[in-house]
């Protein structure tokens, strides 16, 4: 199944050392800011309103 | 040698200690370099094979070796001899789990609490005694580095990279200590789980903070086990639902408690009773709640909030701890002061700490397989009877791998199945420290 990587900006190092100890240097994914734990479901929503276009666009929907 | 010929030396080790540095070897103190021959010395105190996976860690693809573990402990600056205990602690933590499903990578920023028992203290110089959580014991000082830089170097667990600790702790260097025995009212750790006064075990506990209290303000036993209480109950260290504690005892609190007749079990029950919440205080804190996804606290008005049933509606207190199981009690430190500490472990909450036997010097690393002629002796004889020829090996972790070689056995397939002969080993080796984990059939042998 098709799947795209989220994470938040400080977890960016973190993310691209991951993506190498798989093998795939380079691996992108989608970084929205920090933090989420602490956001509201309607904050929560929202982010991921903004990130939709970004989303579609790992994987590989053409708008 | 000459004046000259020392200032070679001191130069090539120092360019050899700056090559590490660059290789991002260290954590962030100097390492010994390491060659295959000193490796080798290390290899010599353990008959483990150099190639047997004491951890691994699936999540990214790495696993740590008996060599690996050496090597890093040889970096560290641990002499040959500590080896041994190197590994029990890997296994301890192996057995304890946590560190197998990521939580060195976490935010958290965990390390282990390393508890050594028995006569290896003596052996090895583990201090228990004054400075225990301090600096200036070299075995101290270094087996727990030899973990933490295995982590670093056999793992990959860099900061600002795979692991992502926001602070850390400074038990990352190391967290090593002896428990003071010799000083102790009680029967020492691990002869609370069933080992005798010369075994010698390691207990790795994964946690988040060691906090000192400093007592000398009573002698009153409930006064001060209440005090103890305080800190296990702080909210700070409430996450989820419940927590576990390491109670670090100095001599002189022990004694205190012991005059007062408090043993271990008396004092878990104590702290258990004594380490409690209102609804009130956790109120103040948002950490009323439960989340019905993840067992985390969270406030009351949250969307995925659900009540907390270990809540007592009748009193509206609630007990931290799960059960008095979940207090662990270990003498430390010197006798001198009222100073003791609260150890935030992540587990055991109520289950038994991963205490691992650390096999005794000149035995080379493998225990010995002889000490099983009497649970496999059944088992034996039935085999040997109908031709066949079992033999067994042991690892000092207790893995035992049994092969029935096919001996003068016309029919292989005379046997009964692998799967039962598993079955009938576990039961025999039922009770024993040992476990199965290996069988070969004649025809795989």
């Amino acid at each position: 199944m098709p799947a795209v990587s989220i994470c938040t900006e400080p977890f960016r190092l973190a993310a691209d050392a991951m993506a190498r100890s798989y093998g795939f240097p380079g691996f992108d994914y989608v970084v929205t800011e920090h933090p989420v734990a602490s956001l509201s479901r309607d904050e929560v929503r929202e982010r991921v309103a903004t990130m939709l276009p970004r989303i579609l666009e790992l994987l590989g929907v053409e708008g | 040698m000459t004046v000259e010929d020392d200032r070679a030396v001191v130069d090539a080790l120092v360019d050899a200690v700056e090559f590490c540095y660059d290789q991002e070897w260290t954590d962030g103190l100097p390492v010994v370099p390491c060659t295959p021959e000193r490796l080798d010395a290390f290899l010599a105190h353990t008959d483990r094979a150099p190639d047997e996976v004491l951890l691994a860690m699936p999540q990214i693809g790495r696993e740590c070796t008996v060599r690996m573990a050496a090597l890093n402990a040889a970096m560290a600056g641990c002499r040959p001899e500590y080896l041994p205990v190197v590994l029990a602690v890997w296994d301890s933590l192996n057995a304890e789990g946590y560190t197998g499903k990521g939580i060195w990578q976490s935010t958290t920023g965990t390390a282990p609490l390393i508890l050594v028992n028995g006569p290896v203290r003596a052996e090895l110089g583990v201090n228990s005694r004054g400075n225990v959580f301090g600096s200036g014991f070299r075995a101290n000082a270094t087996i727990g580095r030899a973990i933490r830089l295995a982590a670093i170097n056999v793992f990959g667990l860099r900061p600002h990279a795979l692991d992502q600790a926001t602070q850390g702790t400074p038990a990352k260097y190391t967290c090593c200590i002896g428990e003071n025995q010799e000083e102790s009212p009680w029967p020492a750790f691990h002869e609370e789980f069933g080992f005798g006064p010369d075994d010698s075990t390691v207990t790795a506990m994964t946690m988040r903070s060691v906090s000192q209290i400093e007592a000398r303000h009573t002698s009153d036993a409930r006064q001060l086990l209440r005090d103890f209480a305080g800190t296990v109950a702080r909210t700070g260290a409430l996450l989820q639902r419940t927590i576990s504690t390491c109670l670090v005892l100095s001599p002189e609190h022990a004694h205190l408690l012991a005059g007062q007749g408090f043993d271990k079990p008396a004092i878990r029950e104590f702290v258990f009773e004594a380490a409690q919440l209102s609804r009130e205080e956790l109120d103040a804190v948002g950490k009323t709640a439960i989340s019905s996804t993840t067992s985390w606290r969270l406030p009351s008005d949250h969307p995925e909030a659900v009540p907390d049933e270990r809540v007592d509606p009748a009193t509206d207190f609630f007990h931290v701890l799960t059960s008095p199981d979940a207090v662990q009690v270990v003498v430390a430190g010197a006798s001198n002061s009222g100073v003791s500490a609260v150890v935030d472990t992540f587990g055991p909450r109520g289950d038994r700490p991963p205490l691992v036997a650390v096999p005794r010097p000149g035995a080379a690393g493998r225990a010995d397989p002889q000490d099983l002629r009497g649970p496999l002796g059944g088992i034996v004889a039935t085999l040997e009877r109908d031709g066949f020829a079992p033999t067994w090996d042991v690892t000092a972790s207790g893995d035992l791998t049994f092969r029935i070689g096919a001996g003068s056995a016309d029919c292989s397939e005379c046997l009964v199945p692998k799967s039962m002969i598993e079955a009938m080993l576990t039961d025999a080796l039922a009770g024993t420290s040992y476990r199965v984990a290996e069988v070969v059939m004649p025809t795989e042998g």
